[in-house]
């Protein structure tokens, strides 16, 4: 193949790539791409809504990009067990534009945000800086509470 | 119809961020997987399973939405739609159009040179 004809996306805020991401989709040229788009990041992807749950045992992942039609446990079931059993993780759906339906329920249902299929590096990122900046002002804002808390005491 | 119709080239490097070696890859892994794609549609299609339908076409019509194909996609679509509907009428017509359409990805892939 040819050598990159165009620039390619920047990774932003190059601050966050230590936040642990779980893509859960079983489709392998999805994968394929979020690997390759998430290199510098901390990524991890999951066949399966079983798989992801089983990993989310495991270690701890600050946000979960998540597909939602899967074999098995489709991608509302996930996203209701993980806001239930990890309240605060973030979950940013992956939907295409011809599930606008599915959309609707999993904004109802608890997603904080989404993007439409075929997921584009520069939205991709978009949405994930944002969705990052949120995490890192809660984490300040944790830690401002508990060290008033400790000063009080 | 024209390459542009089969794979739009201009909206695929956009989907993979002008990563020519990543475009390599998912064209080498598209190919690869065909076969058994188009065939899990073709036998929910012949047992007139309606879920493994909408599971099988959903799938490939995602795999074929990343690769900027969009007449591919679009009768992938037609057979998912068949099966979220329970509609099971003229899948075999439907089936023929996919294969022609996925044969012209599998076709173009083949004589793509970067």
């Amino acid at each position: 193949m040819a050598e990159q004809d165009q620039k390619t996306t920047e990774v932003p805020r190059k601050k966050h790539t230590n936040i642990s991401i779980l893509f859960v989709d079983d489709d392998k040229m999805a994968q394929m791409l979020m690997s390759k788009f998430l290199k510098d990041w901390n990524v991890y992807c999951a066949s399966s809504g079983q798989e992801a749950l089983e990993t989310m045992e495991e270690k701890t992942y600050a946000v979960v990009l998540l597909d939602y039609q899967m074999p098995g446990m489709n991608g509302i079931e996930l996203l209701k067990i993980i806001k239930k059993k990890h309240s605060m993780v973030q979950v940013i759906m992956i939907t295409g534009s011809d599930e606008l339906n599915t959309l609707i329920t999993s904004l109802s249902e608890g997603a904080d945000d989404f993007i439409l299929k075929p997921v584009k590096k520069e939205t991709l990122f978009k949405v994930l800086g944002n969705t990052c900046d949120k995490i890192t002002r809660w984490t300040g804002t944790m830690k401002a509470l508990h060290k008033k808390k400790q000063d009080n005491q | 119809m024209d390459n542009t119709d089969i794979i739009d080239l201009d909206e695929l490097k956009e989907i993979m961020d002008n990563d020519m070696e990543l475009i390599g890859e998912c064209f080498r892994e598209f190919n690869k997987d065909w076969p058994e794609a188009f065939g899990n549609i073709a036998k929910a299609v012949e047992v007139k399973d309606a879920s493994q339908l909408d599971e099988t076409a959903h799938k490939l019509k995602g795999t074929l939405r990343y690769l900027a194909a969009d007449q591919a996609q679009k009768a992938a679509y037609e057979l998912e739609l068949a099966g979220k509907e329970q509609n099971l009428e003229n899948l075999e017509e439907k089936l023929m159009l996919l294969e022609k359409r996925g044969l012209e990805v599998v076709d173009y892939i083949n004589n793509f040179k970067a």
